[in-house]
């Protein structure tokens, strides 16, 4: 709308348009030629008069704005419409002869420009919104929304209504300090949170979800703050006038509850962002911090102190498992009281205990009222626990082992989140691994101990040449150096199956309560030492087999083998009283302990062996040295017994000798067997054509037997014969000289090759003893009976001639008696003509006594055959019982009888008694005895002789 | 271009007399006590104004007045664009709202400057007694150096500008600007020649 209006340069009226004249309601004829100041003098007071005259005087054109001036003409009603102007001169030949002013309406402009610069208002609210929010300024941005909100809303109260995640916070617009209050939630808000959409009310009085403090207004506008359709918050706006709802107004509270929203969102990710970013800090902190720590103490300071730090809890504990193993320790505790020292928590039954257990974090809101024992917490730690009762625990899991517990509280008002569990989740992770790093740093240490403590015993135990010394040290070390409270070694008897406990350790203070001997299959060292494998059990007394051999209370319980040249030997058992007491370090220390044991035992086997070597050599050596220097049979046979039983330490045995002509077994000398026995065994020794001597005189071989109960070739001889039995045969390898037996069994083969090298080299040293024997002997008859023959042949008187031969007899065969006998006429007995004796009393051979032959017949056998012949006096059928009784009671051991053949005819006998225990006449014996029986013979014979020979020589001569 | 100690002693003083008339001719218009002062005056040739006028951003809002008579040339009222605001803000005694000028915000300026401009170059013409003619004012948002070409298309005439750094001082605010009067040398001659007739010691 324009129009204008002209002037003369006195102000009058000279033209006035028709807008003018609308506007003001003056016709132009009452306007022209009227002074324009005076029709309107108000234009006067709002100078412009002065822009009139200014363009008057100086012919400068001049504009008159609306922001300026607001308006030129009052309208006929009153109002005043908005108006801008401008004044040009009207000029003629150079001058100014009036001016036009002309008016344009821009009220309609205004209005446009009043809306567009509330959009541009609305835009830098937002943008001001965003730029508060991007600084973290939520407070600002929210209370720039409200702000905006009400300027752009005619003013009208707007209020922003806040559910954040513990507290409602309530802004209102232009208030300056301490813009955010506490809100209660209302009806509105529910109803917006239930239903995310905007909500119109017009009659706020009479809506029953309006709270009285929006009662009074004309109506509200409410909008919901949302993000991904979750409620956040609301914008109210509480309006004097209903019109104020419409319009734009929704538009803009929609466009900055948006903006708000988006602020409130924006300003959550960036702090959880931050708050992402100061727990990556914490977590890098601690995780640098523990990756330089070495100490156990150290680490779970730290990370109790980080792990607080980082859930922003209000105290802190770190439990690990106590010796007992239902309990926790407090290794650790944060902003708690001292008293939290004293307690013993449970694993079982406890929420600890729960994370422990289930290896997951458990959380926990008033902890006292589902603790099942409250009294047993010391009071200032049950008052702390009242003041905190929110908490959470996570456990430290490293290597799939779980190590023990990290316990975080909050108090009452604050609780912990999910985000809470995961970063506490995390740096127990990272906790514990620095802690089984500790614990590996630890063992290390312990280990490199160990094996400086391992290395000193292998030292003492390369110095031990017996096991029982070993067996000592290692004990001993076990328990006083590595402080273990009991340590043993056990072995098993392969025989009976028993446990052998060889030696035995325990603490001071700790007493053994078994025997030497335990059950076979007892306890673990039972399985160990069958099976080889080390056993490791850390809760002994839930273990069936545990068996106690100390006071000590079950607890943990280790054993491992012995081994020797691959073999079980034995087994070392390590006892600690409490549960869980041993570890993989433990089990390694005591395995290498084992190892050198066994090494040492090995070295001390082989030494024994060495030695036991030597000593059999010894043996071997210093019999043959005794049998070179007296090459007796006897002294011969006595040395390999005794060497035998040197070797093999029997109870009981004996050598008897092979007459291979004879095949007869003259049993000669014995060790351990009684003298009545002995006598026993030599009167009535084995056949050499049966049983077990004939095996080995067969076979050469020895024979050992292991029970001799259970084999029939054994011929048992009570107080002789023994559950074990060896026999060895002396052989020359030509033939068996002799037989050893002894009630034991060589303990190896070496034993055996020794034995057997002793024997060949004793029975080659009988065999030359006996042919030397042999060959003296016949010396010596011969000498003796060439004697006796030259003696008696000078010898005529009778009763000389039976002294020289009884006497020549009784030293030539060692007798104690000796007689001559000649038969009878009737030949039924024998008369003794004289006798030689030692024996005291009265003598069996009385002279001019008669012996008939068949109370002897061993007398009877040698009559009649012409062959001398000898028996002991016991062996039946040897002489009748009463001749017997009288020959024992005399002492006569042994009887031997010779005839005096002459012209193939027996005339008598020469008789020989011995009461030498055992003395068995030899072929020897026999033959000498025969010899003299015939020198005897021809010199009793020598007169008949005589007179047979004067008698041929007298018929010659006749 | 050097100004003598005097020359600028005598511009100085019509300066000051000249803005004395502007701000009170604006000061009954807008009914607001309105100061106005020149800290300093110069001369320069037109090619090197823009290095004078240095404002924080290169947007200037002008208002252009074309003057003709016996001296001819543009005046020009320079504000840069938050101080135009910030002078709307000082004479509606409303908050400035630094944002892009409405059409209310550019007849509000140009009246400001119209006046200005007026006064200023009225009084030279009474003081030096010589008839100046105004052209309609006319309100451009452009960068100086754009506006300033557009003043010495087709003309081969060396331009100088009469330049005077400005101060309005409204209520407890304060704005700066700058007032220029480019004029070709001719106009300049005549200019210092009508000072000097008047009785301006040059």
């Amino acid at each position: 709308m324009f129009g204008f209006v002209t002037l003369t340069t006195g102000h009058i009226i000279t033209q006035w348009s028709e807008y003018l004249t609308m506007l003001t309601g003056l016709p132009p004829g009452e306007a022209v030629g009227r002074n324009l100041f005076q029709l309107f003098p108000d234009l006067k007071d709002r100078g412009i008069d002065t822009a009139i005259q200014h363009v008057i005087e100086t012919g400068a054109p001049l504009s008159l704005s609306r922001i300026l001036h607001r308006y030129i003409f009052t309208a006929k009603d009153g109002s005043t419409p908005e108006q801008s102007a401008l004044i040009h001169p009207l000029t003629q030949a150079n001058q100014v002869v009036g001016v036009i002013l002309n008016i344009q309406d821009v009220s309609d402009r205004s209005q446009i420009e009043a809306e567009l610069q509330n959009r541009v208002r609305l835009l830098e609210a937002l943008r001001e919104i965003d730029r508060l929010s991007m600084a973290g300024d939520l407070s600002g941005a929210l209370q720039t929304a409200v702000d905006a909100a009400s300027d752009l809303v005619w003013g009208q109260t707007v209020l922003l209504c806040l559910a954040l995640d513990d507290e409602r916070l309530r802004f209102t617009a232009h208030r300056a300090a301490n813009p955010a209050m506490a809100c209660q939630a209302c009806g509105l808000c529910d109803e917006l949170k239930r239903t995310k959409k905007p909500l119109r009310i017009l009659t706020p009085a009479n809506h029953p979800l309006v709270p009285a403090e929006f009662a009074s207004a004309q109506a509200l506008l409410i909008f919901p703050l949302l993000e991904n359709d979750n409620y956040l918050g609301t914008m109210i706006l509480k309006s004097d006038l209903s019109s104020h709802v419409m319009g734009d107004a929704p538009e803009i509270l929609m466009s900055l509850s948006g903006a708000a929203a988006r602020a409130m969102v924006d300003s959550r990710n960036r702090q959880a962002q931050q708050n992402r970013i100061a727990e990556l800090e914490i977590i890098h902190s601690i995780s640098s911090q523990l990756r330089g720590a070495v100490s156990r103490q150290e680490i779970v300071e730290s990370g109790l102190k980080h792990a607080v730090q980082l859930v922003k809890g209000d105290g802190g504990i770190v439990l690990l498992q106590a010796a007992e193993p239902d309990e926790f320790r407090v290794e650790q505790a944060y902003r708690l009281p001292d008293e939290v020292f004293q307690m013993r928590p449970k694993v079982h039954g406890t929420f600890s205990g729960q994370a422990f257990e289930t290896r997951s974090p458990v959380q926990v809101n008033d902890i006292l009222k589902q603790y099942a024992e409250p009294q047993h917490i010391p009071e200032a730690m049950r008052a702390f626990l009242e003041k905190y009762p929110n908490w959470i625990f996570a456990p430290f899991i490293a290597d799939n082992a779980c190590l023990g517990v990290l316990g975080i509280c909050k108090s009452a008002e604050h609780q912990f989140t999910r985000a809470d569990q995961n970063l506490l989740t995390t740096i127990t992770e990272i906790v514990a691994v620095a802690l089984q790093r500790s614990i590996h740093l630890e063992n290390a240490e312990r280990r490199a101990n160990q094996l400086a403590i391992m290395n000193d015993i292998s030292q003492q135990l390369a110095n031990v040449i017996k096991v029982d010394d070993a067996y000592s040290i290692v004990v001993n070390s076990l328990v006083e150096r590595f402080h273990y409270a009991l340590a043993a070694i056990t072995e098993m008897d392969k025989k009976t199956g028993e446990l052998v406990l060889r030696a035995v350790s325990v603490r001071e203070g700790a007493h053994l309560n078994r025997a030497d001997r335990l059950p076979g299959g007892s306890g673990i060292t039972s399985a160990v030492l069958r099976d080889g494998r080390s056993q490791l059990n850390n809760h002994a007394a839930q273990d069936p087999r545990y068996l106690s051999i100390s006071d000590l209370p079950p607890g943990s319980e280790l054993c491992v083998p012995v081994l020797v040249d691959q073999d079980i030997a034995a087994a070392i058992s390590i006892e600690q009283p409490f549960p869980n007491a041993f570890d993989t370090p433990d089990q390694d220390a005591v395995m290498t302990m084992a190892a050198h044991l066994g090494l040492a035992m090995s070295n001390i086997q082989r030494f024994e062996r060495i030695s036991q070597t030597a000593a059999r050599l010894t043996i071997v050596e210093r019999t043959m040295r005794q049998i070179a220097q007296n090459p007796t049979p006897a002294t011969i046979l006595q040395s390999l017994l005794k060497a035998t039983r040197e070797m093999v330490p029997f109870r009981r045995g004996g050598v008897f000798v092979i007459d291979e002509a004879r095949q007869t077994i003259r049993a000669v000398e014995f060790t351990g067997v009684s003298a009545d026995l002995e006598r026993q065994l030599k009167e009535h020794p084995p056949r050499l054509s049966d049983g077990l001597f004939h095996m080995v005189y067969r076979s050469r071989e020895p024979v050992e037997i292991e029970d001799t109960s259970a084999d029939p070739r054994v011929m048992h001889f009570e107080g002789y014969t023994g559950t074990e039995l060896s026999c060895y045969p002396l052989s020359t390898g030509e033939r068996v000289m002799a037989v050893i037996d002894f009630d034991a069994i060589p303990p190896d083969d070496e034993t055996r090759m020794f034995l057997k090298t002793l024997y060949d080299r004793g029975a080659l040293a009988l065999q030359n003893a006996l042919l030397y024997e042999e060959m003296v002997n016949l010396a010596q008859q011969r000498a003796a009976l060439l004697n006796l023959a030259v003696d008696l042949s000078a010898v005529s008187d009778e009763r000389v001639l039976h002294h020289k031969v009884l006497e020549s007899a009784r030293l030539a065969l060692d007798l104690d008696a000796a007689a001559l006998g000649l038969l009878t006429a009737d030949a039924r007995g024998v008369q003794i003509v004289a006798r030689e004796s030692q024996i005291p009393g009265k003598d069996v051979c009385e002279v001019g006594g008669t012996l008939w032959l068949d109370q002897c017949p061993l007398m009877n056998q040698v009559i009649q055959k012409n062959t001398a012949a000898a028996a002991p006096v016991t062996q039946p059928g040897a002489v009748c019982t009463s001749l017997q009784e009288h020959f024992q009671k005399q002492g006569v051991q042994s009887l031997l009888y010779a005839p005096l053949v002459v012209n193939g005819r027996s005339i008598g006998l020469l008789m020989g008694y011995s009461r030498r225990n055992g003395r068995v006449f030899s072929d020897m014996d026999l033959t000498m005895a025969q010899g003299i029986a015939n020198q005897a013979a021809i010199a009793l014979r020598r007169p008949e002789f005589f007179d047979k020979q004067r008698g041929v020589e007298g018929s010659t001569i006749e | 271009m050097l100004l003598s100690p005097p020359q600028r002693d005598a511009l100085g003083e019509l300066v000051n007399i000249g803005f004395g008339r502007a701000a009170a001719s604006l000061s009954t218009l807008v009914q607001q006590r309105i100061k106005l002062s020149a800290p300093s005056v110069s001369v320069h040739l037109l090619a090197d104004l823009p290095e004078q006028i240095n404002f924080n951003r290169p947007e200037v809002a002008t208002v252009h007045q074309i003057f003709s008579g016996q001296i001819s040339g543009d005046a020009l009222l320079v504000l840069d664009i938050d101080g135009a605001s910030n002078l709307i803000g000082l004479l509606t005694n409303e908050p400035p709202r630094f944002e892009r000028l409405n059409q209310s915000d550019r007849e509000a300026l140009m009246e400001v400057g119209n006046i200005l401009l007026n006064a200023f170059i009225g009084s030279f013409g009474n003081l030096l007694n010589v008839h100046i003619t105004f052209a309609v004012p006319r309100l451009r948002v452009d960068a100086i150096t754009d506006l300033l070409n557009t003043l010495a298309i087709g003309d081969q005439e060396i331009r100088y500008a009469l330049l005077v750094q400005t101060k309005f001082v409204i209520q407890d605010g304060q704005v700066e600007g700058f007032v220029a009067l480019i004029m070709g040398i001719e106009s300049l001659d005549k200019f210092f020649d009508a000072m000097d007739k008047a009785g301006y010691q040059i």
